[in-house]
């Protein structure tokens, strides 16, 4: 007995940390999580398709994608489709989507109800789209690194839909322009490819900034 | 007196000399040999000790087993305590958090870095609570929770954001480069 007890009390003491307060989530984690979502099963699929895509790609991290599916999964059937249904557009529009599903987290770290989250989600998601095509539709003129323009395109669709919020009006679009300049300086001190970052960096005129955000809006609005 | 009559007194007074110690010089030899083989019997032969490790006894082979599982346990203690990423007693690495709030009960920063879970801080005396994050280069957005009541402004943050009516701090960790 007293042999068990030590090798009980050795067990505890030599288990990993990692494994005593539940480990990480992996990808296969999330796609079970969404296999047992309260939507349509097209839906699902699609989603768990697009995490497939998504997830190795480094555009979405397990462990993020497993709290935003655990919350989705806790809303009523409606809200949980808008929920997974924000998350399949963000993920087949090729974004980064980390960032958009914390947003959501943060909104639920606030004890805030999904109809004020899923609309500043909508906000955001829509945002992040018009600068991936706004973005994409320009000319950069140097060989950019796929990722570190992804990073650069979200910075841009997150700053201008923070001013948005803040201020709570779109007309400032020189604010706009300058808090995403800002944004884009500091990714440039830490992204892979600072030269692709320079290439938005020039390319970030009032003018596009003011397309993105009539894109954007537009598309809310749709 | 003469030297043959001095000589026959000597002898006769060691005649009666050895008869009288005849009576404890009796077994002497057998009680020598009896306490010397008992000293050699405390003292194990090589041959002695290489039996005994070879074949040890039940008692022995427990304590030896008990004797290098605690010494493992020792060293992996160690190892965790002192070693990268152990729970050490002063982190001197990765991106500190603090808030001071000398009244409070409870205090958890909450960010993105922990997909807003809650990480708890601790005070260690001084009402300023404490906790030190290992982060990857980036952009951090984060909030303190001061005894459930939500605090978004960080004194030492880089910038700070608004969404849903309410304040984050947004930390931007440097690289090496």
């Amino acid at each position: 007995m007293k042999a068990l007890m030590l090798g009980l009390t050795l067990l505890v003491l030599l288990m990993p940390a990692s494994a005593q307060q539940g480990g990480e989530r992996g990808l296969d984690n999330v796609l079970e999580l969404v296999r047992d979502m309260p939507v349509e099963q097209s839906l699902r699929q699609a989603t768990a398709s697009a995490l497939r895509d998504a997830v190795p790609a480094g555009r979405a991290s397990p462990e993020v994608a497993y709290r935003y599916v655990s919350l989705a999964r806790d809303l009523p059937p409606a809200e949980a489709t808008s929920a997974l249904q924000t998350l399949r557009a963000g993920l087949e529009g090729g974004l980064l989507v980390d960032r958009l599903m914390n947003e959501a987290l943060k909104g639920d770290a606030m004890s805030l109800p999904w109809d004020q989250i899923g609309g500043v989600l909508e906000l955001r998601l829509a945002f992040l789209l018009a600068a991936r095509s706004e973005i994409g539709e320009l000319q950069l003129g140097v060989e950019v690194c796929p990722q570190t323009l992804r990073q650069a395109t979200l910075e841009v669709g997150w700053a201008a839909s923070d001013h948005v919020l803040q201020q709570e009006s779109p007309d400032d679009v020189a604010g706009m322009t300058s808090r995403a300049a800002e944004r884009l300086v500091r990714l440039r001190g830490a992204a892979p490819c600072p030269d692709t970052v320079d290439a938005v960096l020039e390319a970030l005129t009032h003018e596009l900034v003011g397309q993105i955000a009539a894109r954007a809006l537009a598309q809310k609005e749709n | 007196m003469r030297y043959k009559e001095l000589d026959q007194l000597l002898h006769e007074s060691l005649r009666e000399e050895r008869a009288e110690a005849r009576d404890l010089l009796e077994g002497m030899e057998h009680t020598v040999t009896v306490k010397l083989a008992s000293r050699l019997s405390g003292r194990p032969s090589w041959r002695k000790w290489w039996r005994m490790l070879s074949h040890p006894p039940l008692a022995m082979r427990g304590a030896v087993a008990v004797g290098i599982v605690l010494a493992l346990a020792v060293g992996f203690l160690a190892g965790r305590m002192w070693g990268p990423g152990g729970f050490g007693f002063e982190e001197t690495t990765g991106t500190m958090f603090a808030v001071a709030a000398p009244q409070a009960e409870s205090v958890s920063v909450k960010g993105d870095f922990s997909a807003w879970e809650p990480v708890n801080l601790e005070d260690r005396g001084s009402g300023v609570w404490t906790a030190v994050i290992e982060l990857p280069p980036g952009r951090y957005e984060y909030a303190f929770v001061v005894d459930g009541r939500w605090v978004g402004q960080d004194p030492v943050a880089d910038e700070y954001v608004r969404s849903f009516g309410e304040y984050a701090s947004v930390r931007y960790v440097e690289g090496d480069r």
